[in-house]
């Protein structure tokens, strides 16, 4: 099964990301900072990381933007209470897989992961 | 002898005898006309006697020399000797009555004199009358050309006031003191849709359309002599409203007594509309934001209590109590995602998409949805749909529900009555915009909540029957589309002015030329 970071600045959000995909077998760090986010990544192999946009310091896409530099091959779901057209399109050239709006459902989530996970 | 020795003498003597007897008839004659041409002339007057006098002196004297010589030459020296005496006699009294007359003359002339200065005074008295009498008349000349001056002046000026009057854009009146109009201009009865003729019958009370306006109007003009920017409502012939800004004066007669109004008013209705129009879109931008500030904050902690629901129902199956309570729990949370995802359709921030769309396909498509349930409660659908309808572009999923919100509105007017519905589509005159129209015969809306319509949770249902976010998500979509949704309610027409009471929603939305049209939007 894979390995996930989760990133959002709210925790409650980001544990509840985790427990739903540990359900599904994966193993799954959450993270509220970036640094710890992006030091964690830099030390382990993550297949997949899902962020959100609106963070503490930085916005979700410069995250992703430094994930990729990290580790080209690693996936990405972004994820959203602003959805905007710009943060969607660069998102998109960043190289994230798939960007989602919350409130996301459950089954959404569960099936996006999946899908994002069996690219090749 | 001697005679012959006398003679150079005496013929001298002789001819200057004559010569007196002519020069002084000369003289005479001379004076005598002088008389004759003045006779009012004291100078010559007293001349001419003079002359006479000496005429009379010269005939004597020269009579008596020439006697004396004839007597004296024909040797009758004795005959002249007793002639002499008198002949020297008749001389000296005639020379006496000369002198006479020149005593009289030196009294005559002081007289003359003293006459001739009382006539210089006259004449100069005379004279300073003649020449206040020229200055009276020159003043009189200057003064009926200073009234003609003054007159051009005042018909110039009362040429300009009167154009003024005349030419104003703006409403100008006078009133009397029972606030009866005297006079009118003609952009005021313009204004009011009234003719020229009208105008003698009409009182303020008759245009204007509060009561209470009037009153305030009236007293402002009788206690402080002047009205200044009152914002009035003024009614037409026709019985509609114009919003004006009057500012009045009191008039007042020559004796001070206050004898009407005069007053100007400027159509402010354009003006007004723009504003209300202004104000709204404000209001609903800055309520876009909001909502969509809010849409977004609260998305995270309804996704946060979606998910732990949907989690704990993993452990606690759906027959048990639990799970039935986290299924309404989900079930709610879900509604609420509903409500912000339409909050945030209003604040235009979702994406959409586009696609060329004909509007009358797009409402067959909406009918075909709709029409079922409104014929269950006996309202019927008639289309009014133009076969050669431009095409627009747009988001068809965003468009369908626009309209399936007004029908749903329609029909919510029409609750348990029978109704009809008029859906209509045709071009603009210019062809650039699409108008879409959908009238019903429901209970219409009531003025007070007319400018409420497309505010976010604005409704008229009862609580939990609806959103009250139909008509602003419609507004927001609409306004994305750069049209425009309009409502009229009561429905009149146009040409006849017949009330078909209802609502009517107008739907303004651009087309595109047929050569702009997007070939392919699902690369």
């Amino acid at each position: 099964m894979a390995e996930i970071i989760s990133l959002d600045d709210v925790k409650d959000a980001t544990v509840l990301i985790g427990k739903i995909l540990r359900k599904k077998g994966h193993t799954v760090h959450t993270f509220t900072e970036e640094d710890d986010a992006i030091n964690f990544a830099e030390e382990n192999k993550v297949d997949l990381a899902i962020l959100d946009i609106k963070l503490k310091k930085m916005n979700g896409v410069e995250v992703l933007a430094i994930l990729k530099k990290i580790d080209p091959s690693i996936r990405v779901i972004m994820l959203t209470g602003y959805p905007t057209v710009e943060t969607a399109r660069e998102a998109i050239s960043f190289g994230a897989d798939e960007y989602c709006v919350k409130p996301i459902d459950r089954d959404e989530l569960e099936e996006k992961v999946e899908k994002v996970l069996n690219l090749t | 002898m001697t005679g012959l020795l006398m003679f150079p003498a005496n013929f001298t003597d002789m001819t200057g005898s004559l010569v007196i007897i002519v020069f002084s008839f000369l003289s005479l004659r001379y004076a005598y006309l002088l008389t004759q041409n003045q006779p009012e002339n004291f100078l010559w007057g007293f001349l001419f006697y003079f002359c006479v006098t000496l005429s009379a002196f010269a005939v004597s004297r020269a009579m008596g020399h020439l006697v004396k010589q004839v007597l004296l030459i024909g040797g009758n020296n004795e005959q002249w000797k007793k002639m002499a005496p008198f002949a020297g006699g008749f001389n000296t009294l005639l020379m006496t009555s000369l002198a006479a007359v020149t005593i009289y003359y030196h009294k005559g002339i002081e007289g003359y004199r003293a006459i001739e200065k009382k006539a210089r005074s006259l004449k100069s008295t005379n004279n300073e009358l003649q020449q206040t009498g020229a200055k009276l008349h020159e003043m009189n000349i200057h003064l009926e050309e200073m009234v003609d001056n003054r007159t051009k002046e005042l018909s110039v000026s009362e040429k300009k006031f009167r154009n003024f009057f005349i030419n104003s854009k703006d409403m100008i009146f006078f009133c009397d003191t029972k606030n009866r109009l005297v006079n009118m201009n003609a952009s005021g009865l313009e204004m009011l849709g009234y003719s020229f003729d009208e105008q003698a019958s009409l009182n303020l009370y008759d245009i204007f359309y509060n009561e209470n306006d009037l009153d305030n109007y009236f007293e402002e003009i009788v206690t402080h002599g002047f009205v200044e920017d009152l914002e009035v409502e003024f009614k037409k012939a026709d019985g509609s409203i114009i919003y004006v800004l009057l500012s009045a004066n009191a008039i007042h007669n020559d004796e001070g007594v206050f004898s009407g109004s005069e007053g100007i008013a400027k159509d402010l209705t354009r003006v007004k509309t723009m504003m209300t129009q202004l104000a709204s879109s404000e209001k609903m931008a800055s309520i876009g934001q909001m909502a969509a500030g809010v849409a977004h904050e609260i998305n995270t902690p309804l996704g946060v209590i979606l998910g732990y629901s949907q989690l704990l129902l993993d452990d606690f199956p759906v027959d048990t109590e639990e799970g039935e309570s986290l299924e309404v729990i989900e079930r709610q949370t879900k509604a609420c995602r509903k409500i912000v995802a339409d909050l945030l359709k209003f604040s235009r921030q979702s994406e959409s998409s586009r696609e060329n769309i004909s509007i009358n396909e797009m409402l067959t498509d909406v009918l075909a949805i709709t029409e079922h349930s409104l014929n269950m409660d006996h309202i019927f659908v008639h289309q009014d749909l133009i076969h050669n309808l431009n095409t627009i572009v747009g988001d068809t999923e965003k468009l369908r529900q626009v309209f399936i919100n007004i029908l749903n509105n329609a029909h919510h007017a029409m609750e348990g009555q029978s109704g009809d519905i008029y859906i209509s589509t045709r071009n603009s005159e210019d062809s650039k915009e699409v108008i879409a129209t959908v009238r019903d015969t429901g209970k219409g809306i009531p003025e007070d909540i007319r400018s409420s319509i497309f505010d976010p949770f604005f409704t008229t249902k009862p609580v939990g029957k609806g959103t009250g976010l139909g008509l602003s998500v419609s507004y927001g979509i609409i306004k994305e589309h750069e049209g425009t949704i309009k409502v009229e309610s009561p429905v009149i027409d146009n040409e006849t002015g017949e009330n078909f009471g209802g609502t009517k929603f107008i739907v303004t939305l651009p087309a595109i030329s047929s050569e702009a049209q997007i070939v392919d939007t699902t690369t």
